[in-house]
């Protein structure tokens, strides 16, 4: 594909997506969004980038092997999910840490948000592995 | 309200169920991709209509808002979904491109046992 | 200790392999050690008699392992014959490099043995039952690349474990007569003489127990698991397994002593079977062929003397059990041998090997005196009573004495066959160097066989009190000696004696005579194969009917189901709905936004367009407005997660189709008009039932919703205020944890499909 405006759109569409999907992924507990949306809202970002500027492009771009985000991205929300077991409770439990921030208010971070981070991570990584995978046959195909 | 949805889920049922009776390889994964649409759109119907604000609690306590539970699964759903077209479409493409046809007739062959 | 002698066994079966290497040349007589310390532990008493171990709580089973009466008879068997095979198979297979599996393969059939006889409940007796044959199947099928080897694992596989299926069928049965699953309490039980079910409890046992015992009409598996290595023979194929049917109609001889055919009908399968096998051993020039007929007559013996009944004749059948795994077992090994060092196995071509290995020849001879029942043997005092029994039985007596005479006369020429004719007259030149076996081979058939003398000489140290044990009354044993003065049974030995003789004679007049008559299968084996090849064929076509691999057929037969399940439910509801619809009409129309008709307008010609595309980009692009129409209703309705997700999903779902389809032409019509038509009508139907079901649904709410707990408790629970995202990473995030592993199952699927590169695939499809 080697259109101007898909690149043109893309150089500025890529920024705001991923910065988007960042936004999503952290008021997701609070506001609309979460680690799907934020984790599809990335991918699609960088199969923008590929179908603009080409695989290798994109894939220098996003630095680590799509697998191994995957891999992250599950290990993550399964760590998380079984850090409860260590203090003692069941499975899932949800473990919170809260702060107090002068000016802003209560800052809770736990367990959750990190299952939430391992998801943003697979589903990112799901996308990129499938398209990514699709565009490498087509050019391999191209190329026989 | 709920009268157009239902018949707006019967008719993506209804092509989804015609799609997927087909022999070529894309029609019957549109025909899959049709069906999850239908039944998303049912379990959020069933699930009361409401022009409602969104499932966030900080709207107070008097506000009304739409159910989160069928919101959750659907979202679910709409993912695995896609990670099921996904496969299907590698598998798919992969298969008609091995077997040189977009028939899935074409493909029993592999499925006879011996006679 | 019972269930950790047990439990003992496996896992050195299971840590065989891996032990083998490291220990080296000591590794069998290692090995040995664990089932003659569990030997010693039974003999001395160390080990106690019962030992409980919870199995499947739930449903209160209990393994209990109870030692006593036959079952300490049986458990020293095993052990002891165990250890003497697992020693001699260190020598069988010295430098094979499948040793580590075999060892494996018979300590887990010994494990699965022991569990069987120390059962005491009948389920877990029936485990263990199945265990051994499964065990029996990987020792016959050892030799795996021979296809011979492979049929016969399969034949003993189908006969004792479908005889299993039967055998479960009458312990449940029993089990509900009964009330109870011990089998102690069993046998113990008060049954009411005219219960119903009791004759086909009794006649489904008895077809698992003759399977296992190779009782005609299937004693052909057991000859043919003859391809087994030698050592599997000894021990299962002779002294063990195959007894496994002859010790439980043993153990529930009582239960069903009531019933009018019991005995006869086991007298009548055992005599025929003692026949059949003493005609077709006789007939045998082969040495392990010649065993295994000789074991199945007396298998048949066994059963002969079981169905007698009397105290007796149970005491006798027991002292039988213990002097033939003395001497068959033993016999066996010595056949390995002669096989393993010689590399013949016909004893036509075996002669004079008296000076080349003695010590095989005097192992050989003692127990083959044992097998021929002369005096001052194990065989001989067996026999004795065995004849002593028979005489005075109830009924039936002579024609059961004939069959016991018959078949003694063929173990004595069987017994000259294998232990004489191969080591006397002129020496025969053998393929390799004859020369006696390393002691790992040569000590324990020696000691079997030097055992069978002691017993018979001093029948009060071995075989009278082991055999006793099992006796099911404890007065009224009648008492074992080597001697008993000139008497009718003695009488009877000389004549038994003496027929051998004259089968011998008769067998070397006709030495030269082809075996291939002998081997004739007997006509219950060629049901046999008749019924698998019946079985075969029905497999083809039912596979090929149901299998035809067209797969718009499949979904249309499981579109067709789920709607038949569908339209009843619907239907029962149809009455309230024309209520609710004109309800609706009238409040719903009125309150639908213009905007909001336009939408589902929008998707409902959308949906139309991807029916109707005729090209693929056309139907792609209006599929992906039907998914962006979803995502504008869900703006609507309060759920701005959903519209977000929808958005992205969709948009990757039209660069996915785009990019995979690439290379395939645009539509064609492929079904003809008249099967678009049908699927059109089906499909129609199959929308209707779907709008109604959506219409009935709406109705049909029973409960409230859970999501008013889920909102009071989002914030102070779970911090966040977003409860669609609180449900998903934090409520029900196992199900997430779930669904982002299937993702990444599916995005493995697809890379690794997606990895092999196209063009290498291709050159191979034509």
């Amino acid at each position: 594909m080697n259109s101007v405006i898909l690149r043109t759109g893309t150089v500025y569409l890529r920024p705001l997506l991923l910065i988007f999907s960042v936004f999503l992924l952290l008021g997701g507990h609070n506001q609309p969004g979460g680690g799907f949306t934020g984790g599809l809202v990335a991918g699609l970002a960088f199969v923008l980038e590929a179908l603009a500027f080409g695989l290798d492009q994109a894939r220098r771009t996003l630095r680590v092997h799509p697998l191994t985000l995957v891999g992250c991205g599950l290990l993550l929300s399964a760590m998380s999910a079984f850090f409860s077991t260590l203090l003692g409770k069941p499975f899932m439990t949800g473990t919170w840490w809260v702060w107090h921030v002068p000016g802003w208010g209560e800052l809770a971070v736990g367990t959750p948000f990190f299952f939430d981070l391992g998801v943003y991570f697979d589903v990112l990584g799901v996308t990129c592995l499938i398209i990514f995978s699709l565009l490498n046959a087509g050019e391999a195909e191209g190329k026989t | 309200m709920e009268f157009g949805f239902a018949i707006a889920i019967g008719g993506l049922y209804a092509a989804g169920f015609y799609m997927m009776l087909r022999r070529n390889i894309v029609k019957f994964i549109l025909g899959l991709s049709l069906l999850g649409h239908g039944a998303n759109l049912l379990i959020f119907t069933a699930a009361g209509l409401t022009r409602a604000n969104a499932p966030l609690t900080a709207g107070g306590s008097g506000t009304v808002m739409a159910d989160p539970v069928p919101q959750a699964l659907i979202l679910t759903a709409i993912v695995i979904g896609f990670g099921v077209t996904a496969y299907m479409l590698v598998l798919g493409g992969r298969v008609s491109q091995l077997s040189q046809a977009d028939d899935v007739d074409a493909l029993r062959e592999s499925e006879r046992g011996a006679e | 200790m019972l269930s950790l002698s047990v439990g003992i066994i496996f896992i050195t079966g299971l840590a065989a392999p891996y032990l083998l290497p490291r220990l080296g040349r000591a590794a069998p007589w290692l090995f040995s050690l664990i089932p003659l310390g569990i030997l010693a532990g039974l003999l001395t008493h160390i080990i106690g008699s019962v030992s409980t171990f919870p199995w499947v709580e739930s449903l209160g089973l209990t393994i209990l392992f109870r030692a006593e009466g036959l079952s300490y008879l049986f458990a020293v068997l095993i052990t002891g014959i165990g250890a003497v095979v697992t020693l001699y198979s260190g020598g069988y297979f010295h430098g094979d490099s499948r040793a580590g599996r075999w060892f494996c393969f018979l300590f887990l059939f010994m494990g699965s043995m022991l569990g069987l006889v120390l059962s005491d409940n009948v389920f877990s007796l029936f485990v263990f039952w199945e265990l051994t044959s499964i065990t029996s199947f990987l020792l016959i099928g050892f030799d795996h690349h021979r296809p011979e080897a492979r049929a016969a694992a399969l034949q003993s596989l189908l006969v004792t474990a479908g005889g299993g299926l039967s055998l479960l069928a009458g312990l449940v049965l029993l089990a509900l007569i009964t009330h109870t699953t011990d089998l102690g309490a069993m046998v113990a039980a008060e049954i009411p003489n005219d219960s119903p079910l009791l004759p086909w409890v009794a006649a489904l046992i008895l077809i698992g127990a003759a399977t296992k015992s190779a009782q005609i009409p299937f004693q052909f598996w057991l000859p043919n698991a003859m391809t087994a290595p030698t050592p599997a023979s000894a021990f299962l194929h002779s002294s063990t397994m195959v007894k496994a049917g002859v010790f439980l109609l043993f153990r529930l001889q009582p239960l069903f002593e009531s019933i009018s055919w019991w005995g006869p009908a086991l007298m009548l399968v055992g005599g025929l079977t003692a026949l059949t096998g003493a005609w077709m051993a006789v007939r045998q020039h082969v040495l392990k062929p010649l065993l295994a007929w000789s074991t199945v007559s007396s298998l048949g013996l066994m059963v002969m003397l079981i169905g007698a009944g009397t105290p007796e004749a149970l005491f006798a059948a027991a002292v039988f059990i213990l002097a033939h795994a003395l001497y068959k077992a033993a016999l066996f090994l010595v056949a390995g041998i002669l096989d393993h060092e010689t590399g013949e196995r016909d004893i036509r071509r075996l002669g004079g090997l008296r000076q080349d290995m003695p010590i095989t020849a005097i192992t050989a001879t003692l127990s083959g005196l044992s097998m021929a029942g002369i005096p001052l043997t194990a065989g001989f005092v067996a026999k004795e009573s065995m004849y002593e029994t028979l005489l005075h039985a109830p009924a039936y007596g002579w024609m059961l004495l004939v069959c016991a005479v018959l078949a003694g006369a063929s173990f004595a020429a069987v017994a000259w066959s294998v232990s004489v004719k191969p080591f006397h007259g002129s020496r025969l030149p053998t393929d390799r160097h004859a020369h006696d076996p390393g002691s790992t081979m040569f000590f324990g058939p020696l000691m079997l066989s030097g055992l069978g003398i002691a017993a018979g000489t001093v029948p009060s140290l071995l075989l009278e009190p082991h055999a006793a044990a099992s006796a099911p009354t404890a007065h009224h044993v009648p008492h074992l000696a080597a001697w008993h003065g000139f008497n009718l049974p003695l009488l009877l030995s000389a004549i038994t004696l003496a027929l051998g003789g004259v089968v011998i004679w008769l067998r070397h007049r006709k030495a030269a005579g082809d075996t291939s008559s002998a081997l004739n299968k007997l006509g219950t084996e060629r049901l046999y194969y008749r019924a698998m090849d019946l079985l075969d064929r029905f497999s083809t076509r039912t596979a090929n009917t149901v299998q035809h691999g067209l797969l718009r057929i499949y979904l249309f037969s499981v579109l067709l189901g789920a709607m038949a399940i569908l339209w009843p439910l619907v239907y029962r509801h149809a009455a309230p709905l024309d209520n609710l619809i004109t309800s609706w009409a009238a409040s719903g129309a009125a309150e639908t936004r213009w905007h909001e008709w336009a939408l589902l307008l929008t998707m409902i010609m959308a949906i139309g367009a991807t029916v109707h595309a005729r090209t693929r980009l056309g139907a792609v692009t209006a599929l992906g407005v039907v998914g962006y129409v979803i995502a504008v209703i869900f703006v609507l309705y309060g759920a701005p997660d959903l519209a977000m997700t929808q958005f992205v999903i969709e948009t990757l779902t039209v660069i996915l189709i785009a990019l995979s389809f690439s290379h395939l032409p645009p539509f064609r019509d492929l079904s003809p008009l008249w099967v678009r038509a049908r699927d059109l009508l089906f499909a129609v139907t199959g929308g209707v039932v779907m709008t109604v079901l959506t219409l009935v649904a709406l109705n049909a709410r029973k409960h409230e919703s859970v999501a008013a707990y889920y909102m009071e408790n989002s914030y102070n629970l779970a911090h966040g205020k977003n409860v669609v995202n609180v449900i998903l990473v934090d409520f029900r995030g196992i199900d997430t944890l779930g669904e982002i592993t299937v993702l990444a199952i599916a995005a493995l699927g697809a890379f690794a499909l997606l990895r092999t590169l196209p063009g290498r695939k291709r050159g191979e499809t034509p």
